[in-house]
């Protein structure tokens, strides 16, 4: 591209996002034209938002495999991440995740766009916060404290009905990788009342873990990320490998709900709830006492 | 040295490996404990670790080195050419494509089998592309040239079809497709490839005579009785069947063949014929000490065993096209 | 047992290279072919090795020879193509062993036999002491002999050499021919084209003179290579002389423009 190409279309860059600029500054609080580049801020975006306030969601929500909301998304516009397609869009905000799309999200600072960025590197505790600060943004704080709270209140009761009974578990993802500690995995199988093999054997985050470790292990229970069926991959026959499927003992299956746990966000309940059944299931709290 | 003593220290050296390939992995079991596991069975932990992991690991390392030894050596007496091997000339890498394109179309639902097939039909239109190409002038730059676009065209397609493919999780297996693993294989992928390979083992050996008879050329070998057309037909089909098969199971390994029956031929008494055996055995040692060394430099991650095997092979592929510059260009 | 060739026609494809052949050999002679460049003489040889398609009778003794398969044919008659190609760098000895090749089934070790005919096929190359070295490393002449082993090794009644001495210097021109006429004296038919004309004069039993695809001329050197035939088919003059060991002929010139 020639240099006087390149500052053509810089000059026209810099003149629309000015006009973007404005709209920002003449809305103040609430924002009326929202962009959601990420799929968890998509789940949030979708729960909190006024009829009409949400513009456009990622493309990967209408994903079903990924995406417990791929019905809703389908009544939304979707974008692919890049700029263009904001600048188009002319949103007064835009809210995506930390590590998703780095270069655009840098891009649109310097273009002057409100953009809010969400860490995915979150577990159980983080998603109420999540959701409020997600209402703040949305100027819609009553409804978010309103699912927030009654978030907190299921998982509360979830955990009271824990007891001494502890199943072990893996959560095992395509291609061998593992949920270890820190994870948001880890921290819904707590919540359910599951002890994570993974982090005990010093898996950190999401890291390959061998066929090997876990069979001298023997989980109770290897849950599998559901919604592989329909689109082969050699990562998504790890998890049913044969020795694994030799283990008398041990669950192997899409425990979890698709998708509810992928984000951090109000679905994550419908993980917990299955995997709690799951764990009442396994080992009663009756038989305890 | 006498061709039995080779191929007795080879197969021994072969059988060495075979078991250090059993006593390696991440679960730490000792010599007793897997030794009751392989043999005894049943429902404990280290039976399971013996005889569901390990042993098909060892037993694909074995087979697929010794399938990718034994064509490389009966690709160079065919071609008379000493830099054929099934991956430089792009037959693995064309083979992987088929499996890709088969496999992660769903065109055959999520079975394993389409594997195979899809690498047989792979590696098959290669090795024909690479006899249509090589009739003509049969010169080392011709087929050397004819490997580098078939290898590269396919490694692009493969990576294509893999991020095209509807699963967002597909691309993370461009890798193995295109370095080759035996991590997490199964029983399963040994009796998927068990079956094609004995098939062009017994191939290949049925074109002995034939590649003897060819190194003093075409003409002359017709004349000594060979059909060709057979010998050809054999050759062809005995690669693409071992190496398809040897692909679709582990991904592209590269360099085995080519630099195995350089190690052998000077042990033997360089008939074509008589390195099949010895560089059978040596590809089986090969691989499955790259396979011992990957689980050992990094426990963790694991290598792709083809990283390794390339680590060796590139250099001396190298060496070689130094050496024969005059040849080759 | 003789070798019958009637009527042969050869075409390449499509057009005709070889029209109503017929000619004979009989144990014990040497036959040489001559004619120029593009007359036929390998097409003629490669029908003869059955590696192109004729038509017409090729027989040998009472087999009909285009009716055999590749490997009975290969012990009837051996064939030493003009391009000499060695493979690999295998020894002269395992060179000259792959004659045995027809005789020998999938994946049975030589026998007594068979080491005993690549001795014998060795020692009347001429090369006998050259056995261990490999074939590569030998001079253009030696390869030849070495290769020409090889096809006597085959053991069949017929061989059909084609050039087997160009390239050579003059004294293992001398000795190639010397051989052939020693594998003619254990009874066996040779065939060889030549392009040198002494060398067929005073080598050969009979000579067959190619023009064109068809048979000229056939019949003792001294008969058959007169001035007028040697105009006739290369275009060229020549000196004649004469010794005891035959004609002696050195061209001189062109009779035509060819």
């Amino acid at each position: 591209m020639t240099a006087g190409r390149t500052s053509a279309i810089r000059r026209s860059l810099i003149a629309f996002s000015a006009v973007a600029f404005s709209c920002v500054q003449a809305i103040a609080e609430a924002p009326t034209r929202v962009m959601s580049l990420n799929l968890c801020t998509d789940q949030l975006a979708m729960e909190l938002a006024a009829p009409g306030q949400l513009v456009s969601i990622s493309f990967l929500s209408r994903d079903p495999s990924l995406s417990p909301m791929s019905g809703q998304a389908e009544t939304y516009p979707v974008n692919h991440g890049r700029a263009e397609e904001v600048f188009l869009e002319k949103p007064d905000l835009v809210v995506t995740g930390t590590y998703s799309l780095q270069n655009t999200t840098g891009l649109l600072k310097r273009l002057g766009f409100r953009v809010e960025e969400f860490s995915f590197v979150q577990t159980i505790e983080t998603i109420p916060g999540d959701i409020r600060r997600m209402g703040a943004l949305l100027g819609r704080k009553p409804e978010a404290e309103a699912l927030a709270s009654s978030f907190e209140k299921e998982l509360a009761g979830i955990e009271a009905r824990q007891c001494g009974q502890r199943p072990t578990a893996i959560a095992f993802e395509q291609g061998g990788v593992a949920a270890g500690s820190g994870t948001l995995a880890d921290s819904v199988l707590a919540a359910a009342g599951f002890r994570n093999l993974a982090a005990e054997s010093g898996i950190v985050g999401m890291a390959p873990m061998s066929i090997e470790l876990i069979v001298s292990q023997k989980p109770d229970v290897i849950i599998t990320r559901a919604g592989e069926e329909d689109t082969p991959s050699l990562g998504a026959k790890v998890p049913y490998h044969p020795a694994l499927r030799a283990l008398q003992d041990t669950r192997i299956g899409p425990f979890v709900p698709r998708g509810t746990w992928s984000c951090g966000g109000p679905f994550v309940l419908d993980a917990v709830k299955a995997l709690a059944r799951l764990r009442e299931e396994i080992a009663p709290c009756g038989a305890l006492q | 040295m006498r061709p039995v003593v080779l191929n007795a220290v080879l197969c021994l050296l072969m059988l060495a490996l075979f078991l250090a390939s059993l006593a390696v992995g991440p679960a730490e079991l000792g010599i007793s404990e897997s030794v009751r596991g392989l043999l005894a069975g049943g429902g404990e932990a280290a039976a399971i670790i013996m005889r569901e992991i390990r042993l098909p690991r060892a037993l694909l390392g074995l087979g697929i080195g010794f399938t990718l030894g034994i064509s490389g050596a009966v690709l160079q007496g065919f071609l008379r050419n000493p830099l054929a091997e099934p991956g430089i000339v792009g037959v693995s890498a064309m083979a992987a494509f088929g499996a890709v394109l088969v496999f992660y179309s769903g065109l055959a639902g999520s079975t394993l089998y389409a594997l195979p097939a899809g690498a047989l039909i792979g590696a098959l239109i290669a090795v024909l592309l690479l006899l249509a190409l090589t009739a003509r002038s049969g010169s080392t730059l011709t087929l050397i040239l004819a490997g580098v676009a078939l290898s590269s065209l396919s490694a692009a397609l493969t990576s294509l079809v893999l991020n095209l493919s509807p699963n967002p999780f597909a691309s993370y297996e461009i890798i193995f497709w295109l370095l080759g693993s035996l991590k997490d294989r199964s029983i399963e992928h040994v009796w998927l490839a068990l079956p094609l390979t004995l098939a062009g083992w017994l191939l290949i050996a049925l074109s002995a005579r034939a590649i003897d008879a060819l190194s003093l050329g075409e003409e002359t070998a017709a004349s000594l009785g060979i059909d060709m057309r057979r010998a050809r037909l054999f050759i062809v089909l005995g690669t693409a069947l071992g190496v398809g098969a040897a692909t679709a199971v582990a991904g592209t390994i590269g360099f085995v063949g080519l630099v195995v029956p350089h190690l052998v031929r000077p042990l033997t008494n360089r008939l074509p014929s008589r390195l099949l055996l010895p560089a059978g055995f040596a590809g089986a040692a090969l691989l499955l000490a790259a396979d011992v060394a990957v689980r050992l430099i990094l426990p963790a991650g694991e290598l792709n065993v083809g990283v390794l095997t390339a680590l060796i092979g590139a250099p001396f592929f190298l060496w070689l096209v130094i050496r024969s510059r005059r040849e080759v260009f | 047992m003789r070798l019958e060739v009637e009527n042969l026609d050869v075409a390449l494809s499509g057009r005709p290279v070889l029209r109503g052949i017929a000619m004979s050999l009989s144990p014990g002679e040497v036959v040489g072919l001559l004619g120029p460049n593009g007359a036929g003489k390998s097409t003629l040889m490669r029908a003869l090795a059955g590696q192109v398609s004729a038509s017409g009778s090729m027989r040998l003794g009472s087999q009909d020879l285009s009716a055999l398969a590749p490997a009975a044919r290969a012990r009837l008659l051996a064939y030493l193509p003009q391009t000499r190609v060695i493979g690999w760098s295998i020894s002269v000895r395992d060179v000259v062993g792959l004659g045995r090749i027809p005789w020998r089934r999938l994946g049975v070790r030589p026998t007594a036999e068979d080491v005993e005919i690549v001795d014998r096929a060795l020692a009347l190359m001429d090369i006998a002491h050259l056995a261990d070295r490999p074939a590569t490393e030998l001079s253009g002449g030696e390869q030849a002999r070495v290769l020409t082993a090889r096809a006597v090794a085959q053991s069949t009644p017929a061989l059909i050499a084609d050039e087997p001495a160009s390239g050579l210097d003059p004294a293992h021109q001398i000795l190639m021919m010397q051989a052939l006429r020693r594998l003619a004296a254990e009874g066996r038919m040779v065939l060889v084209s030549l392009h040198d004309l002494t060398l067929a004069a005073r080598w050969c039993d009979r000579v067959i003179m190619l023009k064109e695809g068809r048979i000229a001329a056939g019949g003792p050197p001294e008969a058959v290579m007169t001035p007028e035939c040697l105009a006739d088919i290369y275009g060229i003059a020549a000196h004649f002389a004469r010794d005891e060991g035959g004609l002696i002929l050195a061209p001189t010139g062109l009779t035509a423009v060819p």
